[in-house]
């Protein structure tokens, strides 16, 4: 079925406070979700009957921080969605390449790693230079990357081949991991790629150019988006979560 | 805001305190103006001479069934597509529970086919309960005016015309009682509205022209009617009268959270507004003219009171109240004029001596006087609605903002039941919004976050703690990190450090608070009339009333519907 943007946005903003996420972070995590999908990113392991229920049973964070340095910021998410925390997470490392001219974080066993791709958008769009990229869930051969691009406010998505063993650091990204770099300039980030993972520069092995992904955007705002009835009904499950009964003295709080 | 006045060449000019302005008191008296909606559009429909013709016509001897309205617009084809449905008057039901209607309506991107028909048959008569597609912009609703509409195919039947002061109790033929936009329920959303139909990129604009086609067809309607009632007698209606029926609006309490949700849309409304007062005040040249026309405005809102007749008691009292005041005003204005020279002056004594419902009466009726310094503005009432997060912005930073521009939020005492009286929820009934007592009534913890001054209050305080506790110079990302709960909060005040008239600034849980207020100052800003209100929480109004009807385009236009009245002053 096809719904709007602002329906999607709606229903997974009642969505996510029927699970228990409060002010703010409910918003925010409808918001990228809806960035995402609009953008032609799959996040439908993200909203799995699963992980839904995880989420409202979830009542304390796993998060935590295990290195804070000017210029690192190293997270263990303990298996927490990046929907939850991640997108705050992503803030501090802006904040602090603000400050040091380039940061690295690190968000160990974070689950839902492409969803950091609305995040780079936002610091793009904010004129900093942005890089995110995780090792690939089914596939470990393959390293996902969301950047910034030049001059443009919507990222490009590309995916690379794991070359050989070196001594590079993606090679130590395992298959839950994901490292976010934000730079000032953009010498400073090719000099960061360069000396820590140039597995991710060159030629890609499958890419979507910021083009392309603009045009799904735009291909969402004039025919709709595609959702399966299966997730409407289970957002819809605990959007009701939310709702309050109805009685005669409520409607009277309507005006009735 | 450097971008916001396009092309007009006049600088932008200092406004009235964000305080004086955002005044809940003030906003819940506010009057339509030439920058409202309605207004914006029909001067929109008459410059570029829309062509509004009906293509389809597909109702029987009762009037029910379906009417297509190809609009053309010189740019985009559109059509307004109607099903028209008997309905027991015991069914006829003005709230948003309602599940059948008189009449409902769709407003869709170019022209439709059969099967577009078909489909909407399906779903459009459903309301919230039927899906629709991209293709359509708007959903509405709407009922009649029984007594009305009856009394008008009556007399139009038998040869007579309706008796318009008949028509001053109850101006319309028909009412909307919902008007959807905005992606719900599949229609396109708005971002695609703007892009891709100009005509329609201004807020609220093709809501407001459902509104406009509604009465069109409401007209349309009682003629046919009154035709096939009685073919050798009956008569077309006068286009005097035609002109003086509006379209009637029932809005209750789902109007105002919105108000609440889109601060930066809601500062851009109200500066835009008080920059035409600045212009006026800096550039408007006091004359005799203008004076004259001002006592004529005057008069006319004098006597367009009159002929409102509300049952409620506290907005008699206001209109009598506006009314004695403007005959005060009326009486003085020469010569004050005179010995001043400028308007600013005239604005400050009234603002100073007078009630708010009077303040806001001249606001208006002086935008009147001066279409070259205002209408150019209606360009400048979008926005950009994102919200970002400023992480690296330090505890103190954080804290010294909100003692600047949120100082009224610091000022109130929530600590009081009075004070947290109140809370806002979304009820199971069509997801509609409700008010609720929180000490009596359940559903407190899903309270929608929409009391912003004790959301402010609360975030003050525990930045005050992480001040003392952590460092002043701590970033704000590490504040949210701990308090993740206050990263909408922190969001919005960040934002609107640079948004001056975006904050409602009242209690919106206090005992004492009128909702009305903030769907009366909505309602300002689309163009109604007559603000009849019929509780705390709910209001009908008048739309287009007065307005130019589709027999009108393309003739000149006389931008000077305000404050309709039955006969002339």
């Amino acid at each position: 079925m096809k719904i709007s943007k602002n329906e999607l946005t709606s229903l997974l903003k009642q969505a996510f406070q029927g699970c228990g996420f409060s002010a703010g972070v409910y918003e925010t995590a409808a918001t990228t979700v809806v960035w995402c999908k609009t953008h032609g990113f799959d996040i439908s392991s993200a909203l799995t009957a699963e992980k839904m229920a995880g989420f409202q049973a979830h009542t304390k964070s796993n998060v935590k921080i295990l290195v804070d340095s000017q210029d690192e910021l190293s997270v263990d998410f303990g298996g927490d969605s990046f929907i939850v925390s991640g997108v705050l997470m992503a803030e501090l490392v802006y904040a602090k390449s603000i400050a040091a001219g380039l940061c690295l974080g690190k968000f160990i066993d974070c689950p839902d790693r492409k969803l950091v791709s609305k995040s780079v958008a936002d610091f793009g769009q904010r004129g900093v230079h942005c890089t995110a990229y995780w090792r690939d869930n089914e596939d470990p051969n393959l390293i996902n990357v969301t950047r910034t691009v030049d001059g443009n406010w919507c990222p490009e998505y590309a995916r690379y081949l794991s070359a050989e063993p070196s001594d590079k650091r993606v090679v130590e990204l395992d298959q839950s991991s994901l490292y976010l770099v934000c730079a000032d300039t953009s010498a400073a980030m090719d000099e960061y790629l360069l000396s820590e993972c140039d597995e991710i520069i060159g030629k890609p092995f499958q890419y979507w150019l910021s083009e392309g992904i603009k045009a799904n955007e735009r291909s969402s705002l004039m025919d709709g988006i595609d959702i399966t009835p299966e997730l409407w009904d289970l957002l819809g499950g605990y959007r009701d979560k939310v709702l309050v009964e109805s009685t005669d003295e409520s409607r009277k709080g309507a005006g009735a | 805001m450097i971008e916001l006045i396009k092309e007009s060449g006049i600088p932008l000019l200092p406004t009235r305190p964000p305080a004086t302005v955002m005044d809940i008191n003030r906003l819940g008296s506010m009057h339509q103006c030439r920058l409202s909606f309605m207004r914006s559009l029909m001067r929109k429909v008459m410059r570029e001479k829309w062509s509004i013709k009906p293509s389809v016509i597909k109702l029987d001897d009762h009037g029910y069934g379906v009417i297509v309205y190809r609009v053309d617009t010189g740019k985009n084809i559109y059509s307004f597509v109607l099903f028209s449905n008997h309905l027991d008057d015991d069914k006829r039901n003005d709230r948003v529970i309602a599940e059948e209607w008189d009449v409902t309506m769709t407003l869709c991107i170019g022209d439709v086919t059969r099967d577009d028909i078909d489909q909407m048959r399906e779903n459009v008569p459903k309301q919230e309960a039927g899906r629709v597609n991209s293709k359509m912009i708007v959903l509405s609703r709407g009922n009649k005016s029984s007594r009305n509409f009856d009394y008008v195919v009556s007399e139009l039947s038998s040869g007579h015309q309706p008796d318009k002061q008949m028509l001053t109790k109850v101006g319309y033929l028909y009412r909307t009682t919902a008007v959807y936009g905005s992606g719900k329920f599949g229609m396109a959303d708005w971002e695609k509205v703007k892009q891709t139909c100009p005509e329609f990129a201004t807020p609220f604009s093709a809501e407001m022209f459902v509104c406009f086609m509604l009465r069109h067809f409401s007209i349309d309607q009682a003629e046919r009617l009154a035709s096939i009632q009685s073919p050798s007698t009956a008569v077309a209606m006068d286009d005097d009268i035609k002109r003086y029926i509006g379209i009637g609006n029932s809005t209750g309490l789902g109007m105002a959270p919105f108000l609440i949700r889109h601060p930066k849309l809601i500062s851009r409304w109200l500066w835009v507004r008080e920059q035409a007062l600045a212009r006026i005040s800096t550039f408007g040249d006091v004359n005799r003219d203008k004076v004259n026309k001002l006592v004529k405005i005057f008069v006319k809102a004098q006597k367009h009171l009159e002929e409102t007749e509300v049952p409620d008691e506290i907005q008699t009292k206001r209109n009598d109240v506006l009314k004695s005041e403007l005959a005060q005003v009326i009486a003085f204005l020469p010569d004050f004029s005179c010995a001043n020279q400028r308007w600013d002056t005239f604005v400050e004594h009234i603002g100073t001596h007078f009630s708010f419902e009077t303040q806001e009466v001249v606001s208006s009726s002086l935008m009147e006087l001066y279409p070259d310094l205002v209408d150019d503005l209606e360009d400048n009432l979008t926005v950009d609605e994102h919200y970002r997060l400023q992480p690296a912005m330090t505890l103190s930073e954080l804290k010294q903002i909100i003692e600047v521009s949120y100082d009224w939020a610091l000022e109130i005492d929530f600590s009081t039941k009075d004070a947290n009286h109140f809370f806002w929820y979304f009820s199971e009934e069509k997801m509609e919004p409700r008010l609720g007592d929180r000490y009596n009534e359940p559903g407190e913890d899903k309270e929608m976050p929409l009391i912003i001054g004790r959301l402010v209050r609360d975030c003050y305080n525990k930045l005050m703690d992480d001040v003392v506790e952590y460092s002043p110079n701590e970033m704000i990302a590490y504040f949210l990190l701990r308090r993740p709960e206050l990263s909408g909060i922190v969001t919005r005040i960040q934002a609107m450090s640079a948004e001056p008239m975006g904050e409602i600034r009242g209690n919106l849980a206090d005992i004492n608070m009128r909702p009305l207020d903030l769907l009366r100052c909505k309602l300002s800003f689309f163009g109604v009339s007559k603000f009849d209100p019929k509780s705390k929480l709910w209001v009908r109004n008048t739309m287009f009333q007065g307005a130019p009807i589709v027999s009108d385009i393309g003739k000149t236009y006389h931008d000077d519907w305000y404050f309709p009245v039955a006969s002339g002053v």
